[in-house]
């Protein structure tokens, strides 16, 4: 392995028009690290994913996926609602990323599948499974792109309370297995908090960066972390600086 | 459809035609202005060979026809989908076009065409194509937009966002546009018999109109109907089998 960090975004800014989105963001994602950016609604996230996924050109500063320039293709991204094709069965929804990329490995796609407990559902259409259920798929969808960097989207922001602490089980599961880079996307700060490893928060518009976190909990991570005096510390400290209070 | 579903249409047009046939013998009315439904089934049974005969034309032009006509609508929708400018150019013409009665230019078309197959195909293709690019075009440019941005992000090319995501998810809306094409089709058969032929369902109809045989020209109505929803029929099966994994509503 090199130490070519999977993301890295120097000095970027971002503007539609007159509207500046994004003000000189810095950040970096190593290799196999779990990094979580936090802020508001309509923090200029999802303009973020879509510079790093080569949808949009940005106005300034420079993006390198795996050191190179940002360009389409090289992402695995999860959006935030879960977007499978109705008319295609779980399975092959699941290989589409792969699909594009031009060998579609349904064996693996139905392993995957099997391992998350949808191994009933390979042959069924997206509209029989539950909420939760379609975004597992879109995560295998994303994961099994096989890209050096995963993009999440706020991806459990749709879900129920009881279905995000589910999922957020799951996804540390799955994750500290497999050990990707992921940059995870959410304005829930406890999310944020309890899956990674660092943490960026993020301004109202235009987004600049308030504050980074070096989150000290070890792996695998416990669900009672969050009763932890360091992370209700850190919660806290979080809400603050989100809700502009003095800190 | 189900029985629980098929009944009520069921018995009211039971209690229609029995109303009919009521009234045309309690009426006394003459047999060539209204005749019964008991009249119009004889002059159907009397008929068999010579009606299945103009039954097998119109089916085949009509199939011809609607074949010509949602190829070239399916073609149109793409062309325009594919190429912004030309849709920009074409789509309003289109749009106003339709506002020209089919039956207005089928005259004119004899003349140009002549009276062969070629004015009754172009008749068919003018009524059918419109509805099946109109439905095609709204499909294909509304696919999701988020599915969109995650194919673009992926790295899909634009056939791949043609053939992977616009096209499917343009079916069922393009299956809206045949169902209307496949009723329009028969129509459009039958009228373009009446600019002249030498069998078919509509020229049937015109030599019985001038003979005031009402009996028969309701034997001509039924058939057009009934092939109106075998067309209908087959569309909807193709679409059963073409069209999957959508929430049924």
């Amino acid at each position: 392995m090199t130490d070519t960090p999977a993301l890295s975004v120097a000095n970027l800014s971002h503007s539609f028009g007159d509207l500046s989105v994004i003000s000189d963001i810095s950040l970096r994602v190593a290799a196999g690290e779990f990094v979580s950016i936090v802020g508001p609604s309509g923090s200029g996230k999802s303009t973020l994913f879509h510079l790093i996924g080569g949808l949009l050109k940005p106005t300034k500063g420079d993006i390198s996926v795996e050191g190179s320039a940002a360009r389409r293709g090289r992402i695995g991204y999860m959006p935030q609602q879960a977007a499978l094709m109705p008319w295609r069965t779980i399975e092959r929804n699941v290989v589409l990323a792969q699909e594009i990329k031009g060998k579609p490995d349904l064996v693996l796609a139905r392993e995957w599948l099997a391992r998350v407990g949808l191994e009933d559902f390979a042959k069924a259409y997206p509209h029989q499974l539950s909420g939760g259920m379609q975004q597992r798929v879109a995560f295998l969808r994303a994961l099994l792109s096989d890209q050096p960097l995963l993009c999440l989207d706020e991806p459990f922001s749709a879900l129920d309370a009881m279905t995000r602490i589910e999922m957020h089980r799951w996804l540390l599961d799955i994750w500290e297995a497999n050990r990707r880079a992921v940059l995870f996307v959410t304005h829930n700060i406890e999310e944020a908090l309890l899956l990674s490893d660092t943490v960026y928060v993020f301004s109202r518009r235009p987004a600049t960066i308030l504050e980074k976190i070096t989150i000290p909990f070890d792996r695998p991570r416990r669900d009672d972390v969050v009763d932890d005096p360091a992370f209700v510390k850190l919660r806290r400290r979080l809400t603050d600086l989100l809700t502009g209070a003095p800190r | 459809m189900t029985f629980r579903k098929a009944l009520p249409p069921a018995v009211t047009l039971i209690l229609v035609i029995a109303g009919w046939q009521l009234y045309t013998v309690v009426s006394g009315i003459d047999t060539w202005l209204l005749p019964s439904p008991v009249d119009i089934w004889d002059a159907a049974t009397a008929q068999n060979e010579t009606l299945l005969d103009h039954t097998l034309a119109t089916t085949e032009l009509t199939l011809y026809g609607f074949g010509a006509g949602v190829a070239t609508g399916l073609l149109v929708a793409v062309l325009l989908h594919l190429i912004p400018l030309l849709r920009a150019a074409v789509y309003p013409l289109l749009v106003i076009s339709q506002n020209v009665p089919v039956i207005a230019i089928a005259p004119l078309l004899v003349v140009w065409l002549g009276f062969g197959l070629a004015p009754k195909l172009v008749v068919i293709i003018l009524v059918c194509f419109f509805p099946v690019a109109v439905a095609t075009l709204d499909g294909l440019r509304r696919s999701d937009p988020l599915i969109t941005d995650y194919l673009l992000m992926s790295g899909a090319n634009r056939r791949q966002l043609f053939t992977k995501l616009q096209w499917p998810h343009a079916l069922p809306t393009m299956f809206s546009g045949l169902k209307i094409a496949a009723t329009y089709s028969v129509f459009g058969a039958v009228i373009s018999e009446w600019l002249g032929a030498e069998k078919g369902i509509g020229q049937y109809m015109m030599i019985q109109k001038s003979a005031f045989r009402a009996d028969r020209m309701f034997v001509a109505i039924g058939i057009v109907i009934t092939l109106a929803l075998v067309v209908f029929g087959l569309v909807v099966l193709l679409e059963k089998l073409t069209v999957k994994g959508r929430r049924r509503d």
